[in-house]
């Protein structure tokens, strides 16, 4: 069965989920022991997904978030933590590290590298609320650190859809300008762009280069380095 | 409720939601919550069956969040993907989704205008990105993906709503989706 390659029309039914069994599970066994019309399907499959972002938002009645909830066993003051049946782990604990300092809502600036300058949240700190081990840090943001030691905001690496960008979030900046510079292992730096940081804070993503490490610069207009952070 | 939900990275929240932290799946389902039964009301236009499915994406992604990979996909497609299997499944079990021309017109008049505001920034580009391809398409091509992917729709109920052969149906869904990979291929390219 299996030396028979699909046709374009029935990888594209399969796609649209309209592969009726037993030919869906021949089609899938199929995929899974051919690269090349596995490539062929993967190319589809990621077209539509990569679709589905345009679809409209629409809110679904009142105490939905509630009900899922409690559907997760989670709804209940006695059961504030509950990991999935089959949940297989994941996820970073780390120790309680520094919350970035950040006073109120983070603001998008504008311009940048590709047109990519968002506000967004770069870091969550999970307080745990079971009684016994003390609050973890999940961890998705290197602290950005001045000389002194003061932490001033995040850096993370993150993926917006394909690409790989690093979310710089900084906190309190008082309305000064700092150019953002990326050094890599090798020595070689490249800038990023260059911001006013408003006392509210704010944050950029920005492209970034693939390389095992990175140490993030936010310099100011003297040309001093004001805080790292290392990727 | 600890404070910094709110700003948390969506990446973040799936690690809370894995490690079954319930302020992170609080603040998971709500920042979600409308885009999966958006896609599942598109799917279904049933919005009983919509909410037993958006319920059921919320469950599917809660046991696969620790086996999440953000390098594959951001989490607003991964959870949009999930969320449109589930719905399919549904209504290929019943099989009696009527392709009801009125609701079908609307979703692809909503799905090529610009994206709700109101959205989180980095959703907001996702849509942005999207609907701008779909913009790029010729006018038939973008009406039979939409009805194909956001719509659920076999091919055979898209020749049905557009009054056009089977096999140009196909035609346009599977032109339609390869101009969209090259358009892809090109944004990865300029970035
Ligand atoms: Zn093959």
């Amino acid at each position: 069965m299996s030396e028979r390659h699909p046709t374009e029309d029935a990888l594209l039914d399969l796609a649209l989920g309209d592969v009726p069994e037993p030919g869906n599970q021949l089609l899938t066994q199929h995929l899974s022991t051919c690269p090349a019309c596995r490539k062929r399907y993967d190319a589809i499959n990621d077209s539509i997904e990569l679709t589905l972002p345009a679809a409209p938002r629409v809110q679904p009645a009142p105490g939905f978030d509630q009900a899922v909830l409690e559907a997760m066993g989670m709804s209940g003051p006695t059961a504030r933590r509950r990991v999935a049946p089959q949940a297989a782990g994941g996820g970073t604990v780390a120790e309680p590290g520094r919350a970035p300092r950040r006073r109120s809502a983070l603001v998008a600036l504008a311009a940048g590298v590709a047109g990519v300058v968002i506000g967004v949240g770069g870091s969550m700190v999970a307080g745990s609320l079971d009684d016994g081990p003390p609050a973890a840090t999940v961890d998705v943001g290197t602290p950005l650190v001045t000389d002194e030691g003061e932490a001033v905001g995040t850096a993370t690496l993150s993926y917006l859809g394909d690409q790989r960008v690093v979310v710089v979030a900084a906190a309190n900046g008082d309305g000064r300008t700092y150019e953002c510079r990326l050094r890599l292992p090798d020595g070689q730096t490249s800038v990023l762009g260059e911001w006013t940081v408003p006392d509210t804070g704010s944050t950029w993503v920005m492209p970034a280069p693939y390389a095992d490490s990175m140490t993030v610069e936010l310099v100011d207009d003297s040309g001093a380095v004001w805080s790292t952070a290392r990727l | 409720m600890f404070p910094h939900t709110e700003r948390a990275s969506d990446t973040a929240l799936v690690e809370g939601l894995a490690l079954g932290d319930q302020p992170a799946a609080l603040a998971f389902v709500r920042r979600f919550q409308g885009a999966v039964f958006g896609i599942a009301l598109s799917v279904t236009r049933d919005r009983g069956l919509a909410e037993d499915v958006s319920q059921e994406v919320f469950l599917r992604a809660w046991r696969a969040a620790g086996t999440y990979d953000p390098r594959r996909a951001s989490v607003l497609t991964w959870l949009l993907t999930i969320a449109r299997n589930a719905a399919i499944d549904a209504v290929r079990v019943r099989r009696n989704t009527p392709a009801e021309s009125e609701a079908l017109e609307r979703l692809i008049h909503d799905s090529i205008r610009d994206p709700d505001p109101t959205e989180p920034v980095l959703h907001r580009i996702e849509a942005e990105r999207a609907v701008r391809r779909l913009r790029a398409l010729a006018p038939e091509q973008a009406r039979a993906v939409v009805l194909a992917t956001m719509g659920g729709c076999t091919a055979a109920q898209v020749s049905q709503l557009e009054q056009i052969p089977l096999g140009t149906a196909k035609t346009r869904i599977r032109t339609g989706l390869r101009r969209l990979r090259d358009l892809i291929d090109e944004e990865e390219h300029h970035e």
